[in-house]
């Protein structure tokens, strides 16, 4: 369940998204290989895996990636959340001189539920600074704002209803449990706090 | 006298269904020819990613329906 009216509008067109199931444990470039097949389509891509079942699995997964040149895992420390979850952070290098700063998906109660899905999923946008409505983005990191809209040929006014509409319906969404979108935009995952042991040799400090 | 009631076999024909065959490229094909896994990615049913074994890596789809309203 997202509040975004962009990945609504998204998912209305033919040919929106690259996307690929891995039914164990991912190579870290084969994970590459999908998001370089994003770069290929410019087209958002989506990595599902449909092996996670547990936060153990998914730290095992974030392992594997760590270990890779491309791959950068890191701690993240949102500014006002209180709350012993960890929160974890996923960058992905792109090749153009930028990192992706990857989203991701879980069905954990410890996410946020705008990020809950049946899956534990990577999602990302592998181009560049590729709208031309967001322009406060920073130099050397891309996401989901950053995504190609030509698609959608939005006019300046519908583009800012829709990120007015956006940040309305996230903050509905997320208001039951007292949480707030701005926690989470350079965090991929929010795990429990008993995962901070086994994930001490995986992340970088941010 | 009681009769059990018997199971009656349906007067139509069953309708066969073909298995559909499974669209299959190599890890190597994959990244000899780029072009060619995106293609192949875009056709229904996308397309399985194996290894030389032939033991399935990942599978990969660009999807050509659309996604309905009450999922989101």
């Amino acid at each position: 369940m997202t509040g975004c009216q962009f990945a609504k509008l998204i998912a209305q067109k033919r040919e929106r998204i690259v996307a690929a199931t891995f039914p164990g444990l991912a190579s870290d470039i084969d994970v590459s290989r999908l998001f370089e097949t994003g770069t290929h389509t410019h087209l958002p891509a989506i990595a599902v895996f449909t092996g996670i079942r547990t936060e153990a699995a998914l730290i095992e997964q974030l392992s594997v990636l760590a270990r890779a040149p491309r791959w950068r895992i890191t701690r993240e420390h949102p500014a006002g959340l209180v709350t012993d979850d960890v929160m974890i952070g996923v960058e992905w290098q792109i090749g153009n001189g930028c990192a992706s700063s990857v989203m991701g998906l879980a069905p954990f109660a410890t996410m946020p539920v705008t990020r809950r899905a049946p899956y534990v999923c990577l999602a990302a946008w592998p181009g560049g600074h590729d709208n031309p409505h967001w322009t406060h983005y920073e130099r050397d990191i891309v996401h989901f704002l950053d995504t190609d809209l030509t698609a959608l040929e939005l006019t300046t006014p519908k583009y800012r209803s829709l990120t007015k509409a956006s940040r309305a319906t996230t903050e509905q969404l997320l208001s039951e449990l007292g949480d707030d979108a701005r926690y989470y935009r350079r965090v991929a995952f929010r795990l429990q706090s008993s995962v901070g042991a086994a994930l001490r040799d995986v992340l970088v400090s941010s | 006298m009681l009769t059990m009631p018997t199971t009656r076999r349906a007067a139509t024909p069953k309708i066969r269904r073909r298995l559909s065959k499974r669209r299959t490229i190599t890890i190597e094909e994959f990244d000899r020819d780029r072009a060619r896994a995106i293609a192949a990615a875009r056709k229904p049913g996308g397309v399985y990613v194996v290894d030389s074994e032939g033991k399935l890596r990942f599978y990969m789809v660009i999807p050509h329906d659309t996604i309905p309203d009450a999922h989101w």
